[in-house]
């Protein structure tokens, strides 16, 4: 039945609801301007109309307070893993580029927050869970890739492989790190980044999925369930 | 007078770019080499005692690289001053960005970023009491983040050296003066009082109404709501634009960004635009590090 239910959330959720830019024409009156410039052309600037059918939508459908989205993914060691297998459970899920710097600033140099993290919480039932949405070919993508950084990094929890992207997507994961904690109702309820330093040279004070886990187990209500992500973009194909 | 005029000259140089550590996991060959040239410029040929002049510093992008607008809604690091090396009485002002550009990654992932070639401004004022025909040195160390496909910690250093003048003695145009120029002409001002560019919000949504324009884009500052129809909505033909802002679970939604529009006949501007943001933040075109 809690399957079921699910099913239907993700379908709608990967329905996903869009409000197209609403071009106006109004008053013809061009004013004083600033400089002399040629408008960006779509070649140049990397984008897609907005009217073209192949322009990708990254709507977040995964939203704190909201249902996680179901998923069934495979890790390095090739076992298949589903969200559902640990109903009932608080899951944090970290998307994962080991290419990433903002990754490698929380495993290299002495830093050690996302094995901390999970060795403090793994103890007190909580299960973690890293996914790489990254298609293959691209940085830090791939089977052989992560299970190096599994190996080279002593991370103990599984690294998912999503090459096609499509969980990436279903949660709106737009970089690496960026995190997610699945309450034991099934509920989101945290997403943002992991601490509150996006600097370049190593972890921040607060880390805000410990924050968040700590209010979680104590039964309290999460206190800043929302924060900017920051990081590497997700590593998607299309 | 030939010392004079030799001592006013002022040498603008880069130094090599540091590459950020990289280990661990395997890289792409392309992480091991510099993909951002940075310099420093300047306006004019020299500084008088007590005069502000303004330094360019001037990033070089390769080829499908690019580093990242202060604001920009990815959450790329921009350019920062690391330390500074000042001579005694010497003050830089903040760091002024011009407009960006929109980038989009697979994925649909918007980001707002500098492409091909950026120059941001920098002020530098002189003590008063600095002493004509001397020079002096400044230096930078300055980090970013510059990605293509991959993404790397870039730094670097440079400096400049500049010569006093005489307080009424007039400068010449520097090295970096058209760069400069340039760049200064892309830096978001406020938007006009008489009308003619309005931005209006309600109903959760920013109107923008731009009469003789053709193309509108909006780039999300550091204090903007989500937008809904991300990367395509921030962009439109015409000349108006409804930015949708996603639900704020019951939190008035703030518009806070760099309105940029091209008029019919190839001008265009770029608009500081802040609606809903509370106390007054910071202006999206200027920011950065201050005379550290």
């Amino acid at each position: 039945m809690k399957s079921a239910k699910l099913s239907l959330v993700a379908l709608i959720a990967a329905a996903g609801i869009v409000i197209p830019a609403i071009a106006m024409s109004t008053d013809p009156d061009p004013k004083p301007t600033t400089a002399t410039t040629p408008a960006p052309t779509q070649k140049d600037q990397n984008h897609k109309d907005p009217k073209d059918k192949d322009a990708k939508k990254t709507e977040a459908v995964a939203k704190v307070g909201s249902l996680a989205p179901p998923f069934t993914l495979t890790d390095t060691d090739g076992k298949t893993v589903n969200l559902s297998d640990y109903a009932g459970k608080v899951v944090v899920i970290q998307w994962f580029n080991p290419g990433c710097p903002f990754v490698k600033k929380h495993y290299e140099n002495g830093a050690n927050t996302f094995n901390k993290l999970n060795k403090d919480y793994s103890e007190k039932g909580v299960i973690f869970l890293a996914i790489n949405s990254g298609a293959a070919g691209k940085e830090g993508a791939g089977k052989e890739a992560n299970a190096s950084a599994k190996k080279d990094w002593k991370i103990e929890y599984s690294i998912l492989i999503d090459e096609t992207g499509k969980v990436g997507k279903l949660y709106g994961a737009k970089h690496t790190p960026e995190m997610f904690i699945v309450n034991k109702d099934g509920t989101i309820a945290y997403h943002g980044a992991i601490d509150d330093d996006s600097g370049m040279k190593g972890p921040g004070k607060t880390n805000y999925v410990a924050k968040a886990l700590d209010e979680i187990l104590a039964g309290k209500k999460v206190s800043t369930s929302e924060t900017k992500p920051y990081g590497c973009t997700v590593k998607y194909g299309s | 007078m030939l010392s004079m005029m030799a001592a006013a000259l002022v040498m603008c140089f880069s130094a090599g770019v540091e590459r950020g550590v990289e280990g661990g996991i395997e890289q792409p060959e392309s992480k091991d080499r510099p993909h951002v040239q940075f310099e420093i410029v300047c306006e004019q040929d020299s500084i008088a005692p007590g005069e502000t002049a303004t330094l360019g510093l001037v990033f070089r992008m390769e080829p499908h690289w690019h580093i990242y607008y202060l604001g920009a809604p990815g959450g790329g690091n921009p350019p920062s001053i690391e330390e500074s090396r000042l001579p005694k009485g010497y003050r830089l002002g903040e760091i002024q960005w011009p407009a960006p550009q929109r980038f989009v990654a697979p994925g649909g992932i918007y980001d707002s970023v500098y492409e091909n070639e950026v120059t941001l401004l920098l002020p530098v004022t002189a003590p008063a009491d600095a002493k004509a025909g001397e020079k002096v040195a400044i230096g930078l160390k300055m980090a970013w983040l510059e990605c293509s496909d991959v993404c790397v910690f870039g730094k670097g250093q440079a400096s400049i050296e500049l010569a006093v003048r005489p307080k009424d003695a007039k400068p010449k145009p520097g090295a970096g003066a058209a760069k400069i120029a340039a760049s200064r002409a892309r830096l978001p001002v406020p938007l006009p009082t008489d009308g003619s560019v309005s931005a209006e919000l309600a109903d959760g949504a920013l109107q923008i109404r731009a009469p003789g324009a053709e193309r509108l884009e909006f780039y999300p500052g550091q204090h903007c709501s989500d937008i809904e129809g991300m990367p395509e909505a921030n962009v439109a033909k015409g000349e108006g634009m409804r930015l949708k802002f996603v639900n704020t679970n019951g939190s008035a939604p703030v518009a806070d960004g760099i309105l940029g529009i091209w008029f019919k006949g190839g001008k265009a501007g770029w608009y500081v635009v802040q609606r809903g943001v509370e106390g007054g933040s910071q202006a999206p075109g200027r920011g950065g590090e201050s005379g550290k």
